[in-house]
């Protein structure tokens, strides 16, 4: 398994969200790109928004779901590369 | 027309599933459990009310075709970037000093839904008051704006025309993506300078004015939009105007028949209640007759108006002798398509008077010119 990234991770600069209808949307403004988070998404969006850190942020998944860590991560893991690869976000390594 | 007595509001016979989309877009609506969501929500997209729609077929836990989670959504992104957008260009107006404030859209789904997915926006609609036009224009233009409709006449001559049913030109943008933006100046019957005034402290419309504005939009439409009118409903159901402010501004400018069919529109429509006062307040606007023409069947297509026809029906939605007076004088004056429709230097200008009436009789036609349609995803 992929570990998480040590950096700080955020929403790239030409990406604006906001949740809507029910689930977060977040768009990219170079390239008209838009993608729609679902319930947990939702929820591990608004945390690393607010955290930056991905390690603060799977603790408090920790906190909120009766799941194990390592699923944690690996669900958190995967949401990051996606939104990585989307241009959605950028991580300061 | 309809005989004094009985002058109702035209109730007009809908399919089921016309009456399925709007229990759907009604405030207190029932879900209907017995028709295809596939079905309503197709219609609903014709109606333009496709995101309210949806959004209480999946509240209410109907499955639907996956196609319509991703218009939905897609439909959110888009609104999410007009609303930026929006607030970019007003920014960019408010540091240039021109007072500008938005007109329906984003704003409006905010108001009616709370959510400013949940209803359909192709453009950006702005509102300057007429001596700040060219200020506006500059600022646009500088902002990666281009001029479109009607394109090459001078802004001062511009704002001189146009009354509170039309007075707009449309700019388009394409970086990063297409965008059209109106640039309305005579939204309402309203000296500019009390307008710019109610804006001078707020960003938006102050709540008497908006819902008239939203009403004259309406009545401009012949009632003929559900997507307005349910956002209306969706406004008195969350958050009700102070119902004396509305009715005085009414009076004030001549605007009370046009509030008292817009009700009830929304009554018919939405099953919206209006206060008894209110009703009692815009009984004597009520028209004893009216064009059955001046109603239009939101179920089926409209075909353009005959400019004349146009002209008689806003002529009948003003009660006072004098809103009347004002509607023709203004409509004997140039307007933006006859500055479009032929170029004359500044100095002979008042030809304009002149090219007003040869457009009037239809002497002279538009300029525009034709282009075979086109279809853009």
């Amino acid at each position: 398994m992929t570990a998480l990234p040590k950096g700080k991770v955020r929403p790239a600069r030409d990406v604006i969200y906001r949740e809507l209808g029910g689930e977060m949307v977040l768009l990219n403004l170079q390239n008209g790109v838009y993608y729609g988070l679902n319930e947990t998404g939702v929820q591990m969006w608004t945390l690393l928004a607010e955290l930056k850190d991905p390690r603060r942020v799977l603790d408090a998944l920790e906190q909120e779901y009766a799941a194990s860590r390592a699923q944690l991560e690996q669900d958190l893991n995967a949401l990051l590369a996606e939104l990585s690869k989307k241009g959605l976000i950028e991580v300061d390594e | 027309m309809s005989t004094p007595a009985d002058w109702r509001f035209p109730v007009f016979a809908s399919a089921e599933v016309d009456r399925a989309v709007l229990a759907l877009c009604s405030p207190r609506g029932a879900t209907p459990a017995a028709s295809e969501p596939d079905a309503v929500l197709a219609r609903a997209a014709a109606l333009d009310l496709f995101p309210l729609a949806f959004h209480r077929l999946r509240h209410a836990g109907r499955r639907v075709n996956s196609r319509w989670e991703e218009s939905f959504r897609a439909n959110a992104a888009r609104n999410l970037w007009l609303h930026h957008e929006q607030a970019r260009l007003l920014e960019l107006l408010r540091r240039s000093g021109v007072c500008a404030a938005p007109l329906k859209g984003t704003s409006l789904a905010e108001l009616a839904h709370g959510d400013l997915s949940l209803r359909t926006q192709v453009d950006i609609d702005l509102h300057v008051s007429p001596p700040d036009l060219g200020g506006a224009l500059e600022v646009l233009e500088s902002a990666g704006y281009r001029r479109t409709a009607p394109a090459g006449v001078p802004a001062a001559r511009l704002a001189a025309t146009g009354d509170e049913f039309t007075s707009e030109c449309s700019l388009e943008s394409t970086a990063p993506m297409p965008l059209l933006l109106e640039l309305h100046w005579r939204i309402l019957p309203l000296r500019h300078a009390e307008l710019r005034a109610a804006l001078r402290d707020a960003d938006t419309l102050p709540p008497d004015l908006n819902f008239l504005y939203l009403s004259l939009r309406a009545a401009a439409d012949r009632w003929g939009g559900l997507k307005l009118l349910s956002d209306l409903a969706h406004w008195l159901e969350r958050r009700p105007p102070e119902w004396p402010q509305v009715l005085a501004a009414a009076r004030r400018l001549g605007l009370r028949r046009i509030l008292c069919l817009t009700l009830d529109a929304l009554r018919v429509y939405f099953g919206t209640t209006v206060p008894a006062e209110v009703e009692a307040a815009l009984a004597s606007a009520r028209p004893r007759r009216f064009p059955p023409a001046g109603i239009a069947n939101p179920f089926e297509p409209q075909p353009p108006q005959a400019a004349s026809r146009l002209h008689r029906l806003r002529l009948a939605l003003h009660e006072r002798r004098r809103d009347q007076v004002r509607y023709l004088l203004r409509l004997l004056r140039p307007s933006a398509g006859d500055l479009a429709a032929v170029s004359v230097p500044g100095r002979l200008g008042f030809l304009y008077w002149g090219v007003r009436w040869l457009r009037l009789s239809g002497l002279l036609k538009g300029a525009a010119r034709h282009q075979p349609a086109t279809a853009h995803s």
